[in-house]
């Protein structure tokens, strides 16, 4: 796998839960006693993303902002972001997730789960 | 809905793991992902434990995570007889663990919905030892939905 991409996973896992650990639903369920959970999430983040290039963690915290995710996976072909069919030469490509990609159609960063 | 992620064959009813991150990765075994998402996955569970343990007490725990590596909402049941050291809040041993899993965004939000839902069971499970005693992994599916329903 790309090295930048298995970092991109992590910090999009990282940021997920963030946005979990910040939702009503889950904080209702009481699942942790920690006082301050997502502060301790957001120093992991810091940690994480200080080993992307600068370029692209700037991408994907420009993705982010307009997504609210930089990152997402593609699931039987279709990205799970903007739900299009990537294109068969894509699909098809033997060397899937050895080189960071991004989806033709909304520029997100994709991890490719087949 | 947890009637479709509850499955046989994700049911381990003896689990082999004395440590934190061994029953971590016994759990993730019954999604034979590859390894290298495998990692990634546990990777992302460990990091969701580091923020306060999901061993809510009473022997139970709910290790959870989204990750980006992944195509579906997973849940995987397992218990322990001899109990594994979980940093469980009350600082009990835990024996049964609820894994679940989903990708980053899910259609629905199944994922915090089941999770409530277990949450729900395990409080209800913990009041007898019968989830200790049953010997048949479809029993034992049947026992948790059982206990979803009950009031
Ligand atoms: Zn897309």
């Amino acid at each position: 796998m790309d090295p930048i991409l298995e970092i991109l996973i992590a910090l999009g896992d990282i940021d997920a839960m963030i946005r979990d650990a910040e939702s009503p639903e889950y904080k209702e369920l009481g699942l942790t006693e920690d006082e301050d959970p997502i502060e301790k999430l957001k120093k992991l983040r810091e940690e994480c993303a200080s080993k992307l290039p600068p370029n692209i963690l700037k991408r994907y915290e420009k993705l982010k902002k307009k997504y609210g995710r930089g990152i997402a996976p593609v699931v039987g072909g279709i990205c799970t972001n903007c739900f299009i069919h990537l294109p068969t030469s894509l699909v098809t490509r033997p060397d899937k997730n050895k080189k960071l990609e991004t989806c033709p159609n909304c520029g997100i960063y994709v991890y490719w789960t087949k | 809905m947890l009637e479709q992620l509850l499955k046989e064959e994700r049911v381990i009813l003896d689990l082999k793991s004395k440590d934190k991150e061994s029953v971590l990765e016994e759990l993730l075994e019954p999604l034979n992902l590859p390894e290298e998402r495998k990692k990634l996955v546990l990777e992302a569970l460990k990091k969701r434990e580091s923020i306060g343990s999901t061993g809510i007490g009473k022997g139970i725990a709910i290790p959870h995570t989204r990750s980006v590596v992944l195509d579906d909402v997973y849940l995987v049941v397992g218990r322990s007889k001899e109990g594994v050291d979980f940093q469980a809040l009350d600082g009990k041993p835990v024996h049964l663990f609820f894994l679940l899993c989903a990708p980053p965004q899910d259609p629905g939000t199944r994922y915090l919905i089941t999770l409530g839902m277990i949450a729900n069971i395990a409080r209800k499970i913990i009041k007898s030892d019968e989830y200790m005693k049953i010997q048949d992994k479809r029993e034992f599916i049947d026992y948790l939905l059982r206990m979803e329903k009950e009031e």
